[in-house]
């Protein structure tokens, strides 16, 4: 597949704080990216950069091979974005909205009519579409955050957390939505701190902490190496030198003491399931609770450095 | 272009919806009509408490009077009206957020600024097209004395045309470099009230906004080629820096 987007070793600073150290990553046509991180992992600034916000310091941006620096008005027509809490001047109606940024895209008068009914359409708000945007609740003004990004019918969207201040089942529509544009051929850079988010949209996934991309896998790869359960264990006591011991075994990647709570990290779960439970039972003290979980961001965050410093 | 027409669109819907016409018409129109009839009142509001020879002499008002009553009303009030109404206006769409969708889009920062500058202007010099017309009529109607020509009145009105012109220039200057709404008003106001000092020194006088006031005052553009070509050029270059500001700005 083409590369759309290239972005080589970016940095950013504001003041003397640096959020980007010097990511690299690309995104290739017709794939949903998934950027992942913490708050104040760098994943809005990288996205506002390519939106053209803000300036970054240092490193190059490449869209469709075109230097961003040098074609960035260019770019941005054909670039969609979508902020993490977009803001409308409320006083509008989303019909008026769109027509607005219709004009400043520079369409023509009729085919901004007919675009905007499409986007209202495709977002379900038509029926809304002459209601002031000041009594829209949280997911419809995502919705219309869509229909704005998507006017211009962008090749390349990008999404700040789309789903961060919504419900459940906001939620899951705007990522039914996100799901649909990429049917329609549109490259979408997706930024969340949501797994399973993720998982339910991604193809490829880069994993952002402190300003570093410390993962940058495709979504399959990412499971089978990263997105493996952990073992919970909960004793009545936690016996001495359980770490040390349970590092031994080949198949334990990492333990994680809290309190009476021990998460193991296993590199082959099967192998695990079979003969952790044995190793457990060999230290004689009272178990609690053995269950396999599901990992958080956290727990692939421990496990991801867990692998670098081992390599 | 494109960004000026979309920009200036909304800047009619915002001026409506928002009631900034009700602010900017309350300003500037109301005291049009309200100061003729206070000062032809105001003998016979006044009979009571002072003697009738001094209200004689004291009160003789003549239209010329009227007009010049207006135009401080206009300096004093109707330009706290104009500050704080335009100081919100570049601002607001910074720091709430409300630019990033357009700028995401490619908005162009000249444009975003010329609709501005150009969307109050208009409705600025509307109002006192309007405001101006009434006073000269009310004061023709209900005062006697020497009347002004209509051509005089037309020198007024460009004279305050001009002077509203800086004063909104300059609020949107400040409205580009502060983060409140109140503080671009209070900043814009303490430099055109500090004007009048300035416009005081014979070596100032000619290149003070204030001056404007003062020529419409005597009802003459007699030596106020200098002001008015330097109020121009001041426009100028304070639009020229609300657009850097503008273009520099990180949406972070």
């Amino acid at each position: 597949m083409i590369d759309l987007l290239k972005v080589v070793n970016l940095y950013k600073s504001f003041g003397n704080n640096k959020v980007l150290k010097g990511i690299s990553f690309e995104v290739k046509k017709g794939t949903v990216y998934g950027f992942l991180g913490p708050n104040g992992a760098g994943k809005t600034t990288t996205i506002k950069i390519l939106a053209g916000l803000i300036s970054f310091d240092n490193g190059e941006i490449f869209f469709k091979g075109m230097n961003y620096k040098k074609y960035k008005k260019k770019i941005l027509r054909h670039i969609g974005y979508l902020p993490q809490n977009p803001v409308f001047y409320n006083y509008l109606t989303p019909f008026e909205y769109l027509n607005f940024i219709g004009e400043i895209c520079g369409i023509g008068k009729t085919i901004i009519k007919k675009r905007v009914d499409e986007v209202l359409h495709i977002m379900k708000l038509s029926n809304v579409a002459n209601r002031k945007i000041a009594s829209f609740s949280g997911g419809m003004i995502q919705r219309l955050g869509i229909a704005t990004a998507i006017f211009n019918n962008p090749d390349f969207l990008l999404l700040d957390e789309p789903t961060s201040s919504l419900d459940p089942e906001g939620r899951i529509e705007v990522l039914e939505h996100i799901k649909s544009l990429k049917e329609q051929g549109i490259t979408i850079l997706f930024s969340t701190h949501n797994l399973n988010d993720v998982e339910r949209i991604c193809d490829e996934v880069s994993i952002l902490n402190e300003g570093q991309i410390i993962v940058s896998e495709n979504l399959e790869n990412l499971k089978k190496k990263y997105i493996q359960p952990i073992f919970d264990i909960e004793f009545e006591k936690v016996p001495p030198n359980l770490n040390e011991k349970l590092l031994r075994l080949p198949y334990v990647q990492c333990v994680d003491i809290n309190h009476n709570n021990v998460l193991v990290y296993v590199s082959n779960v099967e192998v695990a399931k079979q003969n952790l439970i044995k190793a457990i039972a060999e230290f004689d003290t009272p178990v609690l609770s053995f269950t396999l979980k599901k990992p958080t961001l956290e727990d692939i965050f421990i496990r991801v450095v867990n692998i670098n410093v081992n390599v | 272009m494109s960004t000026f027409k979309a920009y200036f669109r909304k800047e009619v819907i915002e001026g409506i919806r928002q009631y900034k016409y009700i602010a900017l018409a309350t300003g500037i129109i109301l005291f049009s009509i309200l100061d003729p009839l206070m000062l032809k009142f105001l003998p016979t509001l006044l009979h009571d408490k002072i003697p009738a020879n001094l209200i004689n002499s004291l009160f003789i008002f003549q239209p010329k009077d009227v007009i010049r009553n207006y135009m401080k009303d206009l300096f004093q009030i109707g330009t706290l009206f104009v500050v704080f109404t335009v100081g919100g206006s570049v601002n607001e769409e910074i720091y709430s957020y409300k630019i990033v969708f357009p700028y995401s889009k490619g908005a162009n920062p000249v444009g975003i600024v010329l609709a501005k500058l150009t969307h109050y202007a208009l409705v600025i010099c509307l109002f006192l097209l309007i405001g101006f017309s009434l006073n000269y009529y009310y004061a023709n109607t209900l005062f006697k004395g020497k009347k002004i020509g209509f051509s005089v009145l037309m020198l007024i009105y460009f004279l305050f045309c001009l002077y509203y012109l800086f004063v909104i220039s300059l609020t949107l200057l400040f409205s580009s470099i502060t983060k409140k709404n109140i503080t671009a008003g209070f900043l814009s106001i303490i430099i055109n009230y500090s004007t009048i000092i300035f416009s005081q020194f014979k070596l100032f006088n000619k290149v003070t906004p204030y001056n404007l006031i003062q020529l419409a005052n005597n009802f003459n553009l007699k030596d106020g080629k200098i002001t008015v070509w330097f109020v121009i050029f001041l426009c100028g270059i304070f639009i020229v820096i609300t657009i850097r500001k503008i273009n520099n700005v990180e949406l972070n």
